[in-house]
């Protein structure tokens, strides 16, 4: 998809993900208030804070009161922690948004030269070493991994003091396997094609050969991360939710268990927004290397 | 291709046996045997040869045997039948090879009924979302407006974070729903965002079939569009269905046990694998009964089978289309 295709798109994707959402969230039995006992609130304080959250009339008036006050900037009240939601946010999102990025970093770091590595050589031992931790880590859940670090770090101080580390390590290796494959598939396939065979009859040392190779591995690598990004940031949510971190993966999932609409919204939207970006830039550079490197052939 | 059909009937076979082959019920609870570790099978009783025996809670030896009276059960959820494999002769005794968890619940006995849920929901959910995303790549291959369509609903799931989406469609599973419901239900979540990744590869390789000549004859010469996609491209692209669906298993999998774990799919009474892994929530739990984490085993020694079998269809598969 081409960048100005995607500019065209980004907000009406973001406005039919929050119609999606709002009436998924919606239609879920029951509300906040009505998880609260009735001893707490009359049947009239519950009228009136209806009323002023919005949650009055039919699905189509509610989803547009929470737009209007959304593209106004106020996200509301959360009433699972009793705050304002941009407060919560501001809070939350940075940490969410440092962890995703230390994941992918780290992830990007080992799997793409432990791929270029494996495809190019594919017989030594410590190839094999990396395929088989590469299948190991697609067929461990990282949700048991990060709970296993959890158990044992009752036994092991170190850990328990360095949550955000074994978060950002967990994450990792259970995004490396995926990873790995694709890359060392690709890669692979560079590797055999005609223009690297005739470096290699032509006299290039092996050096060279491998620089041109990496020149080529770019703009794959750039698209792998537009199919990777989606992604972005499930890992980091899910282990957050184990862990406990101080990041938006445990307040969605109370948003959720409590039915708190104007948190799971705020969280979905954000996430989505910048999921969009994420793709409008690597779009963007996807466009940029791969004319240069129409021009350079 | 035999070797797969072997495979997969042993599986059947499994399946609709499993109650004879578990000893206990998955619900049966057996007070004086909490966190009981795997039992040990002994022969000789004071010196003496008695057949294979476990020591009940009095220290008494009871007598195992093969082809033993215990929980009754149904076959298919028609037949009703009290017959197990093998089990302790009185009732007295238990027969635990995994051990038992905090409420004598055998895990061996939990471990196939939990393999056995776990299994259908995640082949059901991949064979569903292959379905669907051959469906959908074939159309948008054949069609421009469609393909609009189409790629717009899938890059709108793809830019919604999964686990999001996934823990927002589990909410809406009733609290009462039933087992059968519950399943269904997870069935078709898990399947509804899983096809947007084979939509597009799938599309890729329809373009390549259509641009075949009997293809482009059939068009000209004015075949319907559904005859094209069930008669010609379809078998073209026959051969990617099962690489396709072996490779979906295993996401699935993962993320009805992901679900399980975090409290929203699968729940008591009826056992899946990530369930169990969320009774094993403390590190106490995992320090007395290290048992428990059969079922992590399980998952992952499956995951790894399915991965190798994946493969193995794919060099099988001929290369043509």
């Amino acid at each position: 998809m081409s960048v100005a295709y995607r500019l065209i798109l980004f907000f009406p994707t973001l406005l039919c993900i929050s119609v999606l959402c709002f009436v998924l969230t919606d239609i879920q039995p029951g509300d906040f208030l009505s998880t609260m006992s009735d001893s707490v609130l009359s049947a009239g304080q519950m009228k009136n804070l209806r009323a002023a959250q919005g949650r009055e009339g039919s699905l189509g008036q509610r989803y547009f009161f929470w737009l209007g006050n959304a593209l106004r900037g106020d996200w509301g009240m959360s009433l699972a922690y009793g705050q304002k939601v941009d407060a919560l946010l501001k809070e939350r999102l940075m940490p969410t948004l440092t962890l995703s990025v230390v994941i992918a970093l780290l992830k990007w770091l080992t799997a793409v030269p432990a791929a270029l590595y494996v495809s190019h050589k594919d017989k030594t031992l410590a190839s094999k070493l990396i395929t088989f931790l590469g299948r190991i880590s697609l067929a461990l859940p990282d949700f048991f991994l990060a709970a296993l670090i959890l158990w044992l770090s009752v036994y092991i101080p170190f850990l328990s003091s360095h949550f955000f580390l074994c978060a950002a390590v967990v994450g990792m290796y259970s995004g490396f396997g995926q990873l790995f494959q694709v890359l060392k598939s690709h890669f692979t396939q560079l590797q055999s094609q005609a223009f690297m065979r005739t470096l290699a009859i032509q006299g290039f040392s092996r050096r060279q050969r491998f620089l041109c190779l990496l020149r080529h591995a770019f703009p794959v690598c750039i698209s792998i991360l537009m199919q990777d990004l989606p992604g972005f940031f499930s890992g980091a949510i899910v282990i957050s939710i184990v862990f406990n971190l101080a990041t938006l993966g445990p307040f969605f999932q109370t948003a959720i268990m409590q039915q708190d609409t104007n948190l799971i919204m705020a969280i979905i939207v954000i996430l989505s927004c910048l999921v969009q970006i994420g793709q409008l830039i690597a779009d963007f550079i996807l466009f940029r290397t791969t004319t240069r490197h129409h021009k350079i052939l | 291709m035999k070797k797969s059909l072997i495979i997969f009937l042993t599986l059947i076979f499994l399946f609709i046996f499993i109650e004879f082959l578990s000893p206990y019920s998955p619900a049966r609870q057996k007070e004086q045997y909490t966190a009981m570790p795997p039992s040990r099978i002994h022969f000789w009783h004071e010196g003496k040869w008695t057949g294979p025996f476990v020591y009940n809670h009095k220290q008494q030896p009871d007598p195992l045997g093969l082809f033993t009276w215990g929980d009754q059960y149904k076959i298919l959820g028609i037949f009703p039948c009290n017959l197990h494999l093998f089990g302790t002769k009185e009732d007295t005794g238990m027969i635990a090879i995994l051990g038992t968890d905090a409420f004598g619940r055998d895990v061996f006995s939990r471990l196939l009924w939990g393999g056995r849920l776990s299994l259908l929901i995640a082949a059901c959910a991949a064979l569903l979302s292959m379905l669907l995303s051959f469906h959908m790549g074939i159309i948008s291959a054949m069609n421009s407006r469609a393909d609009k369509v189409v790629q717009f609903v899938a890059e709108l799931l793809k830019t919604i974070p999964r686990i999001l989406l996934i823990l927002v469609l589990a909410r809406l599973i009733p609290p009462t729903a039933s087992a059968g419901h519950r399943a269904l239900s997870l069935i078709f979540i898990l399947s509804s965002l899983g096809w947007m990744y084979w939509a597009k590869i799938v599309r890729t390789l329809a373009y390549k079939a259509m641009e075949k000549e009997y293809i482009l004859c059939a068009w000209t010469q004015g075949a319907k569009s559904r005859n094209i996609m069930v008669m010609h491209i379809w078998p073209l692209l026959r051969n990617y269905f099962s690489t396709a669906f072996m490779n979906s298993l295993p996401l699935m999998l993962i993320s009805e046990a992901m679900l399980s774990f975090l409290g929203v799919g699968i729940q008591e009474p009826f056992v899946s694998w990530g369930l169990m892994l969320n009774q094993l929530d403390s590190a106490s739990n995992l320090m007395q009964m290290p048992w428990l984490v059969s079922s992590a085993v399980a998952l992952m020694c499956t995951v790894l089978l399915v991965h190798h079998w994946g493969r193995f269809l794919h060099t099988e598969a001929p290369s043509d289309a």
